[in-house]
């Protein structure tokens, strides 16, 4: 009898053990085919500084990462995204939005032979403003494409002195 | 020998005709396929008018910088004046697209934005490059609506300030 219940509890640990590797499988399955996207982008939960340069890297399935910049005096910036020149699968491309001035966007696409791109905005102080990362391709990628952009970047914003004249303000 | 009568062969290339221009697009120009406003130039610091319609949704301006250091464009939208409740009364969102010219420093450079419209009689957009002088830029003046159906879908006046200065 005893071992009869043995038996089973060892069969029991054997199912719960089985299921738990065939949820492994599952998540790891889910894991490569998940993808971040444009409208939801990998958050580094970084808020930049001005005039520091943050190093990271864009990875298949990763291929949009956000930063958060909440400046603290108003005037202009320039976003800056440099990656390696000639990358064969990472084209810089830096989108800003001020979801506080009713989702203002300016996006900017590099320079393909510098790969350096370059996006300058008039900021409020206080408002927090999204910092998306990503490469051209991503940008253009069809709804079920797989992300191939592998490759390192570097993201920085700086203040700039800039005295327009009053325009259409 | 069966002969065709004149008047069906007519008939036929009538209908032909009427359904090619039902079929065919009553616009000509897309976001990849602008039209170049070609007589408003934008040669340094400026102010143009123009308009984007059914017709022509998509049109451009070519700027060339006069000077070292950076230029800014602002695009203003409003409703037209024969139109004044399109979009329930709200100027149209612009949607500026800015495109470089290649040269031995650029190769393949954009930027665009899509404005807002806090002041409901004018949408409003703006980007700020830096500029050398002689390069030349293609300036995009469109709607966000456009880009909606992808096709001109709206009707807007539009004004274009360019301003330069240097560093």
């Amino acid at each position: 009898m005893n071992r009869r219940r043995i038996m089973q509890g060892v069969a029991a640990s054997l199912l719960l053990l089985s299921a738990g590797c065939a949820d492994d499988d599952f998540e790891s399955q889910v894991g490569e085919l998940r993808q971040d996207s444009l409208n939801n982008p990998t958050d580094t939960g970084i808020d930049l500084e001005p005039g520091l340069w943050h190093d990271n890297v864009l990875v298949p399935g990763e291929g949009w990462h956000l930063y958060h910049f909440t400046p603290e005096q108003s005037g202009w910036v320039a976003f800056q995204m440099q990656a390696p020149p000639g990358h064969e699968n990472l084209w810089s491309y830096l989108r800003i939005v001020d979801p506080e001035h009713n989702n203002e966007v300016w996006a900017g696409v590099g320079n393909k032979r510098t790969n350096l791109c370059e996006v300058i905005v008039n900021v409020d102080a206080g408002h927090t403003y999204d910092v998306i990362v990503t490469s051209q391709e991503n940008s253009l990628l069809a709804a079920g494409a797989t992300q191939e952009t592998d490759g390192p970047y570097t993201v920085a914003v700086s203040p700039l002195t800039l005295d327009f004249e009053a325009g259409t303000e | 020998m069966h002969r065709t009568n004149p008047l069906r062969r007519r008939a036929a290339l009538g209908c032909l005709i009427a359904m090619a221009s039902f079929t065919l697009p009553a616009w000509a120009d897309t976001i990849d396929r602008p039209t170049l406003v070609a007589d408003k130039p934008l040669d340094g610091s400026t102010e143009v008018t123009g308009s984007v319609t059914l017709e022509r949704g998509f049109p451009y301006h070519r700027y060339t910088a006069q000077t070292d250091g950076f230029v800014r464009f602002q695009m203003e939208t409003s409703n037209l004046e024969n139109r004044p409740n399109d979009n329930e009364g709200v100027a149209w969102r612009p949607y500026l697209r800015i495109i470089s010219v290649s040269n031995e420093h650029r190769h393949a450079e954009a930027w665009s934005s899509n404005g807002h419209q806090l002041d409901t009689s004018t949408g409003k957009a703006e980007l700020v490059l830096r500029v050398r002088k002689g390069e030349q830029f293609d300036v995009i003046t469109t709607l966000a609506q456009n880009f909606v159906r992808k096709r001109p879908d709206a009707r807007a006046n539009y004004r274009l300030v360019v301003q330069e200065v240097s560093p």
